[in-house]
């Protein structure tokens, strides 16, 4: 999350976590508080305000953030129960990003311990698993679950595994350098292709 | 009413929806939007602070001494005004820099920008491509550069011509030395520039062939 360039990072920041002002704010109730009446924003009020702006503020002391409901202890009981059964994408698709990012200012060690043994279990139920599968009808429905960081990886080795049974039966790879014709790879697999057995055909 | 960087929230679901390699039509309405809104946020800041010295000069008018500290209240809303500006910002300039790698992109892999991408674009980003391709195309001329097409070739040519293999049915491709039809497994001969980009959108493969001297062992 901390790269300014990047389109996921920032896509991240957009969740929104509960915020409490210490001191109030003028002018912006209608916006922060869908339904207030009033203009400003009184000292102590609770509101929803996204990532970026509670991480600015909290920085500031101007206000306190806390996790979203995803990391509460109704959830976090949920999903200690049976991890891989939990959706992610639908609810939290930044799961980790997010729960990281508060936990830089909540400090919470159980928070951290509770993110890493989730990615453990899901890792190893969804994700390693899922690349042997080969209906298409379960490969869409695990996919419909990942969060967008556990969808990376699955991608990254779903593609590897695709190059790695290709090399075994000592084809080409065409159809990788077809989607992803980069100039590295290219070279990278030219290096591969010298250690695989040749096709000769009669020209 | 600042809507907290709502608008470039949806430019960049709307880039992100294209997925890679395509772009999305350039949104000229939301940028301006956007742009208006980082106005009306720095308008506001700049009411805040003026009535501040306002204040103060009343204040010194009245001969007691004027107070530099503004309360939390006023304090928090410059900085969230100020962080709003930030965050459009940025978001701003994602898009732009996301949009400029996928054209750049596209110059080394499709080696042109075609015509459905091209109407997506805004006429900086057509210009930028046209640069940039020109500069490109400096670099690998002859007279002033390395003189090699830089985009072709992902292996090293052995030959000037290659033999690729049908992997479907594109039909007849021309050729600079004529027709030739691409069936599945139909074996033909052609330049390997020409080759280069059939085998990148999978048409064909490269067969390997020895010629018995093993001068065309890859």
């Amino acid at each position: 999350m901390t790269d300014y360039w990047n389109l996921d990072a920032a896509l991240a920041e957009e969740t929104t976590v509960p915020l409490r002002f210490k001191f109030g704010v003028a002018g912006v109730a209608r916006v922060l508080e869908p339904g207030s009446t009033a203009n400003d924003i009184s000292a102590g009020t609770k509101v929803e305000a996204p990532l970026w702006l509670s991480a600015a503020l909290s920085r500031r002391g101007m206000a306190s953030m806390s996790a979203p409901e995803m990391y509460s202890e109704r959830y976090r009981r949920k999903i200690n129960a049976g991890a891989e059964c939990m959706n992610l994408k639908g609810r939290a698709p930044y799961f980790y990003d997010v729960g990281n990012k508060c936990n830089e200012f909540m400090q919470d060690l159980t928070l951290s311990a509770f993110l890493s043994r989730t990615y453990a279990t899901r890792y190893r139920e969804l994700v390693s698993k899922g690349l042997s599968t080969v209906s298409g009808e379960d490969m869409l429905e695990l996919q419909s679950k990942l969060s967008l960081e556990e969808l990376s990886v699955f991608e990254a080795g779903r593609s590897s595994v695709a190059r790695a049974e290709m090399w075994s039966r000592g084809a080409r790879l065409r159809t990788a350098a077809a989607a992803a014709p980069s100039r590295k790879r290219a070279s990278a697999r030219g290096d591969a292709e010298g250690r695989e057995p040749r096709q000769r055909v009669e020209g | 009413m600042s809507e907290l960087g709502r608008r470039a929230r949806e430019l960049l679901k709307e880039l992100k929806s294209y997925g890679p390699g395509t772009l999305s039509p350039y949104n000229e309405e939301l940028v301006r939007l956007i742009f208006s809104e980082i106005d009306e946020h720095n308008a506001q800041t700049e009411a805040i602070v003026s009535e501040l010295r306002r204040k103060q000069a009343e204040a010194e008018a009245e001969g007691a001494t004027p107070q530099q500290e503004v309360d939390e209240m006023t304090a928090t809303t410059m900085c969230l005004h100020y962080e709003c500006i930030k965050r459009n910002k940025r978001l701003l300039l994602i898009y732009m820099n996301e949009r400029m790698q996928r054209l750049k992109e596209m110059r080394w892999t499709l080696r042109a920008l075609p015509e459905a991408q091209k109407a997506r674009c805004c006429q900086s980003e057509i210009q930028f491509y046209n640069e940039y391709s020109r500069a490109l195309q400096t670099y690998m001329s002859k007279s002033e550069g390395v003189g090699m097409d830089l985009t072709l070739d992902t292996r090293p040519p052995k030959d000037t011509f290659v033999n690729v293999r049908g992997l479907k049915d594109a039909g007849e491709v021309i050729l600079s030395y004529g027709r030739a039809t691409v069936l599945v497994g139909t074996t033909i001969s052609l330049p390997a520039e020409e080759a280069e980009p059939l085998l990148r959108d999978g048409t064909v493969e490269l067969v390997d062939w020895d010629d018995g001297f093993g001068r065309n062992c890859s």
